[in-house]
């Protein structure tokens, strides 16, 4: 905050008094919005033969009244819509876990230490996760397909890009040791 | 669509339709039904999504009062009545204070 200056402070705290005043001020619209807002971001992973079902589930949502019903109604829809057989479902599990031990391993890497041989192996096993998860995900055949297919890809390219972030978090912190704990990374990006 | 051979109804798929033939001949709202059969949104779609790949359920987008947004309504089609009416009555929950009595 100090390096903002004092003008910068008084505008910071403006905006944010502003912000603040539109978001207690409309309440009801901003939980409205929100159940909205989750279920036409829910419905667009239906399959095209029940793309009408999405369409019925957010016309429901119109007649339903009170925030919290709506948000309830809203993510069981979006729970029916993403819904995915056993295999694919197991593969987006393992799929956002291994992205999870990633990014943990990525933020914690220059606190383990360069050398914590468990954090290596953490990072391979979880990458590998993460790779067969995707490709499960980018392969599917199923009546959900397009969008299943979508996730595994956006999946493959988020751990690519991770392999490109890490040379800036390198540079943003040199000799953090983050490249250490993570063999990837380090073959990656020499 | 013709109905195939399929597996049993699970409990709150036997909850919909008894609750649809119920009042066979009526439309229901999908928030409705939900709240009289006690399923949220998120069991209750797929149920009907089945139902009605199955044939057994109809859908037709209601013809509202202008202003507000039309809404989907559902009943049993005929084969789904006809499957409604062959359910089985579920069998009675064991009572927990029920001891065993002498053989006789």
């Amino acid at each position: 905050m100090m390096g903002l200056g004092p003008i910068g402070v008084v505008l910071f705290m403006l905006v944010a008094a502003v912000g603040l005043q539109r978001l207690v001020s409309r309440p009801r619209a901003l939980g409205h919005d929100a159940a909205r807002t989750l279920l036409v971001v829910g419905v667009r992973s239906l399959p095209p033969a029940r793309a009408d079902w999405g369409r019925a589930m957010l016309a429901e949502l119109d007649h339903i009244e009170g925030r919290w019903a709506r948000l309830g109604f809203a993510l069981g829809c979006v729970r029916a819509a993403t819904a995915r057989p056993p295999l694919l479902a197991l593969a987006a599990a393992a799929t956002s876990m291994a992205l999870g031990v990633l990014v943990g391993v990525q933020l914690a890497g220059p606190d383990l230490g360069a050398g914590s041989r468990i954090w290596q192996v953490a990072t391979v096993v979880a990458f590998a996760l993460f790779a067969c998860g995707a490709l499960v995900l980018a392969m599917d055949s199923g009546p959900h397909r397009g969008a299943t297919r979508r996730l595994g890809v956006a999946c493959g390219v988020t751990v690519g890009a991770l392999f490109y972030v890490h040379p800036l978090l390198e540079l943003l912190h040199p000799g953090g040791g983050a490249s250490g704990t993570n063999p990837i990374w380090r073959h990656a990006t020499r | 669509m013709p109905s195939k051979r399929r597996r049993a109804h699970s409990p709150q798929t036997v909850r919909v339709l008894r609750a649809l033939a119920a009042d066979a001949a009526s439309w229901q709202y999908g928030y409705q039904l939900g709240e009289w059969v006690g399923l949220g949104s998120g069991s209750l779609y797929p149920i009907l999504m089945r139902l009605a790949e199955h044939g057994l359920l109809e859908a037709r987008w209601e013809s509202g009062p202008p202003g507000r947004p039309p809404r989907h309504l559902y009943r049993l089609t005929s084969a789904g009545r006809v499957e409604a009416a062959g359910l089985v009555e579920p069998r009675p929950a064991p009572r927990a204070n029920l001891q065993p009595g002498p053989v006789r």
